[in-house]
C-alpha cells in the first residue's frame, strides 16, 4: 500500500486510476495573470489504486474544463465502476488532457 | 452569459451514454509528427514533443470494423462539419492514434439537434450524424434563448446587486 496525498500526472505518461468518492469544494488561488486571490472550485476524487497498485491518495484539479471531463460520472458514483486512464500534455494554459475510461470487472 | 464549459462534458456525456463499455478515448492529437522528429526521438517521445501544435479532435472510437472520428458540438454545428473534414485528412496522416489498426475511418458529427440543411451537409460528406440532447443541454439552451429578454435580464441585475451587497462580488 502506497501512501501520498496526491497523484501528480507526468507529462506525456499515462496513469491508470480507481476513484472511491468525490468532493466539489471552493479554494483560494492567486491569479498568476493578476497576482490576485481569486476564488474558484475545485474537484477532488480519491484514489485508492493508481496503474494497479493499491494507494491511499487523491486527485484533485481546479481545472474546470478538466473537471467536465468527469460530471457524468458523478451522478451516483458512477466513477467506482470504471479505471480512468489519463494523460496529460502541454503546461499552463496549454495542459490537456487525455481521458480513456474502462469498466471494471463485476465484483 | 458567463463562459462555462460545456462542450468537454457534452462528449463526455455522449460517449458515456452511448458507449458505456469503453473502447474510446477523447482529446485526441492528430496529425503527422515531422520525420526529423521521429528520427531523432522515436514515435512515442516525438509525439510528446510535437503534441502542443496537433489539432485534437474531441474523442476516437474503435471496433474491428471502423474507427470513428468524434466530434461533438452543442452550437456550431457547421463549423463542426469542416473540422471532422479536415480531422479525417489529418487522422489519415497520423501515425500514433490510439488503437488503430487500419480500419476504416468514420466521420461522426454529434448535436442536440440539426436543421435539413445540417443533415444534408452530413450526409453529402460521408457524416453519421448523431442527435444526443441531455436535459442540462435543454436547459442551456432555454437559458441561452432568454438571455436577453427584460425579465431575466432584470432578474440578473438583482442577483448581481444581492451579490455585490453582501460582498460577494
Amino acid at each position: 500500500m502506497v501512501l501520498q496525498n496526491y497523484v501528480i500526472l507526468q507529462p506525456g505518461v499515462p496513469a491508470r486510476l480507481h476513484f472511491t468518492s468525490h468532493r466539489i469544494f471552493a479554494k483560494t488561488i492567486t491569479d498568476p495573470g493578476t497576482g490576485r486571490p481569486k476564488p474558484i472550485n475545485a474537484l477532488e476524487f480519491q484514489v485508492d489504486e493508481l496503474n494497479g497498485q493499491p494507494v491511499v491518495s487523491a486527485y484533485s484539479t481546479i481545472s474546470q474544463k478538466h473537471a467536465q471531463d468527469f460530471a457524468p460520472y458523478l451522478p451516483g458514483e458512477r466513477y467506482r465502476d470504471y479505471d480512468f486512464i489519463l494523460t496529460v500534455s502541454g503546461s499552463g494554459w496549454q495542459t490537456e488532457y487525455q481521458i480513456q475510461a474502462i469498466p471494471r470487472p463485476k465484483r | 452569459m458567463p463562459r462555462e464549459e460545456r462542450e468537454r462534458r457534452y462528449v463526455a456525456d455522449y460517449l458515456l451514454s452511448q458507449f458505456p463499455a469503453g473502447g474510446w478515448v477523447t482529446n485526441v492529437p492528430l496529425g503527422p509528427i515531422p520525420e526529423e522528429i521521429i528520427a531523432r526521438h522515436g514515435l512515442v517521445a516525438g509525439g510528446k514533443l510535437f503534441r502542443p501544435s496537433r489539432p485534437r479532435i474531441d474523442a476516437v472510437r474503435w471496433t474491428n470494423a471502423g474507427y470513428w472520428l468524434i466530434e461533438g458540438k452543442i452550437r456550431e454545428a457547421k463549423a463542426a462539419i469542416g473540422d471532422l473534414l479536415v480531422y479525417k485528412a489529418l487522422a489519415e496522416k497520423t501515425p500514433d492514434l490510439p488503437n488503430y489498426d487500419g480500419q476504416p475511418f468514420i466521420m461522426r458529427l454529434v448535436v442536440p439537434w440539426a436543421l435539413d440543411w445540417i443533415k444534408q451537409a452530413a450526409e453529402s460528406h460521408g457524416m453519421e450524424l448523431a442527435i444526443f440532447l441531455p436535459p442540462w443541454v435543454e436547459d442551456y439552451v432555454r437559458l441561452r434563448q432568454n438571455y436577453f429578454t427584460s425579465e431575466v435580464r432584470l432578474a440578473r441585475e438583482e442577483k448581481i446587486r444581492l451579490r455585490e451587497q453582501f460582498g460577494l462580488e
